[in-house]
């Protein structure tokens, strides 16, 4: 053993004087651990996983440990059919390898599943034959996972998007193409119902498409409109997009809409009218209506009257209402007063229904008037004025 | 005998008389320069906001600012009007001797005074009506935006409060008339009255709240709205300023308020224009004011009268 490699030792020394790395390289391989006689097919990721369709390689490495030049005959003792599988060597098919003893030659073994490939470990056998009886195998082992070996992949960020019935949904997704060649893809959704509406966009463009280029190895992100009908009833609703090529690689992505209940509230008066006469410093009351014109019931309402003037004071009974139904209304009595020292004319003020669903505010307009009690003392002193004029005439007019 | 032929007689010796003329000249001539430069200045605003309410009444209060409205001026020029009437209402008659002749007629001794403050209120009235008569034609024309019903409505309570206004002035001249026997001292004695009440009164109300309420700069606000409510409440003593008062708020409706008030009390409030009742309601006691000032006037000058020893006249 030693003396082999001793005699090797000093032919690449003759050979490679020119070359001190590959004299370093030989000294290190000196204290090799010893290797048994005859040649060897070895590689060092002997068992790896990937997905269908997608070829892989195993750099193997064959080696002489002989003390003459052996030609070594690679063959494939066995692998599944259809997964063609292929030695290489500096792009040519290898079938046989030459070499001299204690040299050693990396061929690279090739083999690709088909697309169809059902998940699952395969082992395949090599082997190296020499005529001179000599033999080297060697498994190696492949893992096939359910991932899609295509290419082509379709991804978003937010899968699921919440909104009122009537809300255009837009679904930001993504096209990443690893088929390896520049292709234009189809892209295609099915929407719950003929009411609804899902067209592709791409980003920061406002055209309607039905298919978009991607360059080989590159990324395209693709605007999903999702126009929901006015009246969906809340309910999780699937949209499906799907993105293929001309070659049959194919991706989906699972997008959902989640249709909640439309909140709205508004505030109005039995005749429709927003505005009241108030007299200063008296207590007013209105009749305030708070409707639910949304699809979903609102709860817990509570009333609000927000930019009152100073001094002004308002309140409601009941100022909390549990739930309104839609479409349903609810009567609700608002006391204003305003301030004792109001000025006469027109004052704004919001009244607010808020709940944690839905809020509407309403800008009322109350007139205040000054009350009328001066301005009967002013008529008692004109009354008493006047009269204090009678009582003259009927006193000095002499007849 | 009654009332009658004094009133028709009192009414043709003012309406021919030449102090009517004068009056009357310089009144039409304020009167109409006033509502020029007022119909000039809404036709320029009108141009750059035309839709606006009001557009009418502000014929009677506009000023460009070098001239003042209307309104300012029958509040100035008013109480002259009501003073040339009746100055001389009574003893103009005693100087001439005539009076203890009209009264050894049959004719009752109240009839006398009744009727020539009648006849002096019916002159002031038919004047009056024909100078807003006058401005209202030549405004139309101007601005040609006619007025609504409650503009109407306001410029006849204008002027019903202008009659009392001027009418005050002539139960002052004719209570003057009663005092002195000079034609003349009553005269000055009537525009002396007119004078301070017009322009001292103003002066002497900002000095006495000054002195009640000193203000500066720095001053809190309670100071400052003490002082300007003490010199508003002593300046109301005049009827010049209960007049300017009550129709400031009656030609314009989207006055507010008349006295001064804090801002919190203006917080929130809304611009626009006030229903007439509110704007009566505002300027209510002013209105009672100058009313009540007119019928007292004018009811002490008539117990003057009746009480007075006619042989000695």
């Amino acid at each position: 053993m030693f003396h082999h490699a001793g005699r090797s030792l000093t032919l690449l020394l003759g050979l490679a004087l020119l070359s001190v790395p590959l004299v370093a390289q030989a000294a290190d391989a000196a204290p090799t651990p010893t290797l048994p006689n005859g040649i060897m097919l070895t590689t060092q990721d002997a068992a790896v996983g990937t997905g269908p369709g997608k070829s892989i390689t195993f750099p193997v490495d064959v080696l002489n440990n002989t003390t003459k030049p052996e030609r070594i005959k690679l063959s494939v003792a066995s692998a599944p059919d259809a997964w063609s599988p292929t030695f290489q060597d500096r792009g040519y098919e290898v079938t046989e390898v030459e070499l001299l003893p204690g040299k050693d030659n990396t061929v690279t073994f090739q083999v690709t599943p088909p697309a169809d490939t059902q998940p699952g470990s395969t082992r395949i056998s090599l082997q190296g034959v020499t005529d001179d009886g000599l033999n080297a195998k060697l498994d190696i082992g492949v893992t096939i996972s359910k991932q899609s070996s295509s290419g082509l992949k379709l991804t978003t960020d937010y899968p699921v998007l919440k909104g009122a019935g009537g809300t255009k949904f837009e679904f930001k997704a993504t096209i990443a193409n690893n088929t390896g060649k520049d292709n234009t893809f189809l892209l295609a959704a099915n929407a719950p119902s003929n009411d609804w509406n899902v067209f592709f966009q791409p980003a920061f463009d406002q055209k309607q498409i039905s298919s978009i280029a991607v360059k080989a190895g590159q990324t395209q992100d693709v605007n999903v409109e999702v126009q929901s009908p006015q009246l969906a009833k809340p309910d999780d609703y699937p949209i499906n997009v799907k993105v293929n090529d001309d070659a049959g690689n194919t991706a989906t992505a699972d997008l959902k809409v989640s249709v909640v209940g439309n909140y709205k509230l508004d505030i109005t008066t039995p005749n429709q009218s927003l505005n009241a006469d108030a007299t200063a410093g008296q207590a007013k009351k209105v009749q305030i209506i708070v409707a639910n014109t949304g699809s979903a019931p609102v709860q817990n309402i509570s009333l609000s009257a927000t930019n009152t003037p100073t001094g002004w004071n308002v309140t409601f009974n009941p100022d909390k209402l549990d739930s309104i139904d839609p479409n349903t209304i609810r009567q609700v009595e608002a006391t204003l007063t305003p301030a004792a020292k109001a000025i006469a004319g027109d004052y704004s003020l919001t009244l607010s229904a808020t709940s944690t669903q839905a809020t509407v505010n309403k800008d009322f307009r109350i007139t205040v008037n000054t009350p009328t009690i001066w301005g009967w003392v002013g008529i008692g002193i004109l009354v008493a004025v006047v009269g204090g004029l009678v009582w003259l005439f009927a006193n000095y007019s002499r007849r | 005998m009654g009332i009658i032929p004094i009133f028709r007689k009192e009414i043709g010796d003012h309406l021919g008389s030449r102090r009517f003329v004068i009056l009357m000249v310089l009144i039409v001539l304020a009167s109409v320069s006033a509502t020029y430069v007022a119909a000039q200045s809404i036709q320029a605003d009108l141009t750059q906001h035309p839709d606006q309410s009001f557009v009418f009444l502000r014929l009677f209060t506009a000023s460009n600012g070098s001239l003042p409205g209307f309104a300012s001026f029958v509040a100035f020029l008013g109480p002259l009007l009501g003073v040339a009437f009746g100055f001389d209402a009574i003893n103009s008659e005693q100087s001439r001797g005539t009076l203890g002749r009209l009264l050894s007629q049959p004719i009752y001794r109240d009839n006398v005074i009744n009727g020539k403050f009648l006849a002096g209120l019916a002159t002031i009235s038919v004047s009056l009506l024909a100078i807003y008569l006058l401005v209202s034609g030549l405004g139309l024309r101007m601005i040609g935006v006619p007025p609504s019903e409650e503009e109407i409505v306001r410029l006849a309570i204008f002027f019903v409060i202008s009659v009392f206004y001027v009418g005050f002035w002539l139960a002052l001249s004719t209570l003057f008339s009663l005092l002195t026997r000079q034609a003349a001292t009553s005269a000055l004695g009537a525009l002396s009255v007119w004078l301070f009440m017009a322009i001292f009164v103003t002066i002497v109300s900002g000095l006495v709240a000054s002195a009640f309420f000193p203000t500066n700069d720095n001053s809190p606000v309670q100071q400052v709205l003490d002082n300007r409510t003490l010199q508003q409440n002593i300046a109301r003593v005049s009827p010049s300023n209960l007049y300017e008062e009550a129709t400031e708020a009656i030609l314009s409706p989207d006055v507010r308020t008349i006295t001064p008030v804090l801002f919190s009390q203006a917080q929130g409030a809304v611009p626009g224009s006030l229903k007439l009742d509110q704007s009566l309601l505002l300027v209510w006691p002013d209105v009672t004011g100058v009313i009540a000032l007119t019928v007292v006037c004018f009811g002490v000058a008539y117990a003057m009268f009746m009480r007075q020893e006619i042989r000695t006249l």
